[in-house]
């Protein structure tokens, strides 16, 4: 209950944030095509910077259970969806960018401000597995999902910073090596940015938002209910189902981040690549925005699920 | 001794960050006119955070006493520099972006953060009491300077957000209000992005510098060791002859933060305006990019003699 309260607070002030990037838009500051610089600071520079210090933290072996914890995890509960997915996807005649939306959470740049407020700077590092398993998955069968003609690029998953950053930050993690000082305090601040930049650039993006269109068609909230509630929910109760809160030390904390994670709102890669590809870029948009809104309410109210079930 | 090796370690660690920022626009991360953006978003979006951040502490008569200290000292040094650039300008034929880049320092996203890193989030209202000088003499002075029959807009001085922000902070912090949690979260995550965004933004516009004309420059090496040597001593001769930190308790830590404003780096605004109003802004460049470089070495050393001698 206190943790679903801290949770509702946190994101609230993301909100803040997230209106302070839409008046800069609508008040003239910036410009709408800004936010694209304030995406590539954030994709290319602050995020690797996150995950680089999340795994500069003492090597234990609880750490690496925990981390294989989530991996496992992660890799289950994708699968999950996928194939829930393709059993929808037939009744309800679901196109590429809707099965993209359901699956694929905004678990970057929303999720890790907020465990590091809600947890602890030391639980951004259960993180980076699902994070990694969704950024293979969405250069590979997302892509496939939006466009089915596009050519996969394996090469670009391994240039994505991200998965470079992790590896990075793995490699020192299990060497048990430590960044100078000065260039880890350096990592470190620049880190602690991911919050504000990707919520200003999620603001950015709403001031270009076409409002009667997003809260017009029913079907779109039928998709973001299913994004928020619904599949979260499926995590919840197979957790549960599982026992393994109750029998694994430091299991619950964990799951909380895969938890966290599972429940966000829709992935903004999927806007960026149905625009990249040609797809119906507006509607991901439009999905993304809904979502974002309703995440307000739904995220603490998962949450709360999830510890009184788990 | 020891202030100064942690200061210098936290000006390495912010080059660092500096260094991120031009090797980001080197590599074509962030496409030309990037810098534009992030200025636009410091000076619209964060400063007036920090801003009020800044006040947002405990109204105690020890604060009370700090701030006027700080205030008056701000006031002094300001009139001597002035003075001085005076009797200086014409034995020197200094012009006035030379003259500029001698009176005023970039107290704001260099000093905010370093002070926060150095000596806590509460002590930033002391580096704000010298910007709510500097600031508006900038904006009075500096334009006159670089066009003397140019007229001075007050209305828009007072629109200006820094100003505006910086008189919000000193109304709560008078009347006591305090701002309600979640938006204070929000204004004190977005104020940790000063550091980092400030000088990814640095090393953007030094990516845009050519560098030839800068090191060939005699002249740009004499003004920048006048802004970062000169001036700041003429401070700390000020101050170790009025001997006010050896009888008022607490003016030794006030002032320590009214000499690293002073013994800053050329303020970025004085490249920026130039630019504006016709001025020679790429020379103007090269002396805050050549100064900032050097400051790494010289803001530790004035901070040591003005331990030695205040």
């Amino acid at each position: 209950m206190e943790l679903s309260f801290l949770l509702m607070q946190s994101i609230l002030s993301m909100a803040v944030m997230v209106l302070m990037g839409w008046a800069g838009v609508k008040s003239g500051v910036l410009k709408l095509e800004d936010s694209r610089v304030v995406a590539a600071l954030s994709l290319y520079i602050v995020c690797p910077c996150m995950m680089l210090s999340a795994f500069q933290v003492e090597y234990s072996p609880e750490k690496l259970q925990g981390l294989l914890l989530a991996l496992g995890a992660a890799i289950l509960i994708h699968i999950v969806y996928i194939l829930l997915t393709r059993l929808l996807a037939g009744p309800l005649g679901l196109d590429g960018v809707e099965k993209g939306s359901l699956i694929y959470s905004n678990s970057g740049n929303f999720i890790i401000p907020l465990v590091t407020s809600l947890l602890g700077k030391e639980y951004v590092l259960f993180t980076s597995p699902f994070l990694m398993v969704q950024i293979v998955l969405s250069w590979t069968h997302c892509v496939k999902l939006v466009c089915p003609s596009a050519r996969l690029d394996l090469w670009k998953i391994l240039k994505n910073p991200n998965i470079l950053a992790t590896l990075a930050g793995m490699v020192l993690f299990f060497g048990r090596l430590r960044l100078p000082g000065v260039v880890a305090t350096a990592v470190d601040n620049v880190g602690a940015c991911v919050g504000p930049l990707g919520m200003f650039s999620i603001g950015m993006l709403m001031a270009g938002a076409d409002w009667s269109r997003v809260f017009r068609s029913r079907r779109n909230y039928a998709i973001v209910l299913g994004r928020l509630v619904i599949y979260p929910a499926l995590f919840a109760v197979l957790v549960s189902l599982s026992r393994i809160t109750f029998w694994m030390e430091g299991a619950r904390q964990v799951l909380l981040v895969t938890m966290l994670a599972a429940c966000a709102p829709v992935a903004v890669t999927i806007s960026q690549m149905a625009d990249l590809f040609g797809a119906d870029s507006r509607k991901a948009g439009v999905l993304n925005v809904l979502s974002v809104v309703f995440s307000i309410a739904t995220m603490p109210l998962l949450v709360m699920l999830y510890q009184w079930i788990c | 001794m020891e202030l100064s090796l942690l200061l210098m370690e936290k000006i390495l660690s912010m080059a660092c960050m500096a260094l991120v920022g031009w090797v980001a626009a080197k590599t074509g991360v962030i496409r030309q006119g990037g810098a534009a953006v992030l200025s636009a978003f410091c000076l619209y979006i964060i400063c007036p955070c920090v801003n009020i951040v800044a006040f947002q502490v405990d109204r105690a008569p020890d604060t009370q006493t700090g701030l006027l200290v700080t205030l008056a000292a701000a006031v002094g040094v300001h009139l001597t520099y002035l003075l001085l650039t005076g009797l200086l300008a014409k034995p020197c034929r200094l012009d006035a972006v030379e003259q500029g880049s001698l009176i005023y320092s970039n107290a704001g996203n260099l000093i905010i953060p370093l002070v926060t890193a150095l000596l806590g989030r509460e002590k930033i209202l002391y580096a704000c009491a010298f910007r709510v000088i500097q600031t508006p003499l900038m904006w009075v002075h500096y334009p006159r300077l670089l066009r003397p029959e140019a007229k001075t807009d007050w209305l828009k001085l007072l629109r200006n957000p820094n100003i505006l922000s910086v008189g919000a902070g000193l109304f709560l912090f008078f009347s006591g209000l305090r701002l309600p949690g979640i938006v204070s979260g929000a204004v004190e995550s977005i104020s940790d992005c000063m550091g980092p965004v400030s000088m990814f933004n640095i090393g953007l516009m030094m990516a845009e510098i050519d560098w030839g004309i800068l090191l060939g420059s005699v002249r740009s090496w004499l003004i920048a060791l006048g802004r970062l040597v000169l001036y700041p001593l003429v401070f700390i001769l000020l101050t170790a002859a009025t001997g006010v930190t050896a009888r008022l308790p607490g003016a030794g830590e006030w002032l320590l933060i009214t000499l690293l404003a002073c013994a800053a780096p050329v303020a970025v605004n004085v490249a920026q305006m130039a630019e504006i109003s016709g001025g020679d802004g790429p020379r103007a460049g090269a002396v805050v990019a050549l100064s900032t470089l050097l400051s790494i070495l010289t803001m530790p050393l004035m901070a040591l003699l003005y331990q030695i001698i205040c």
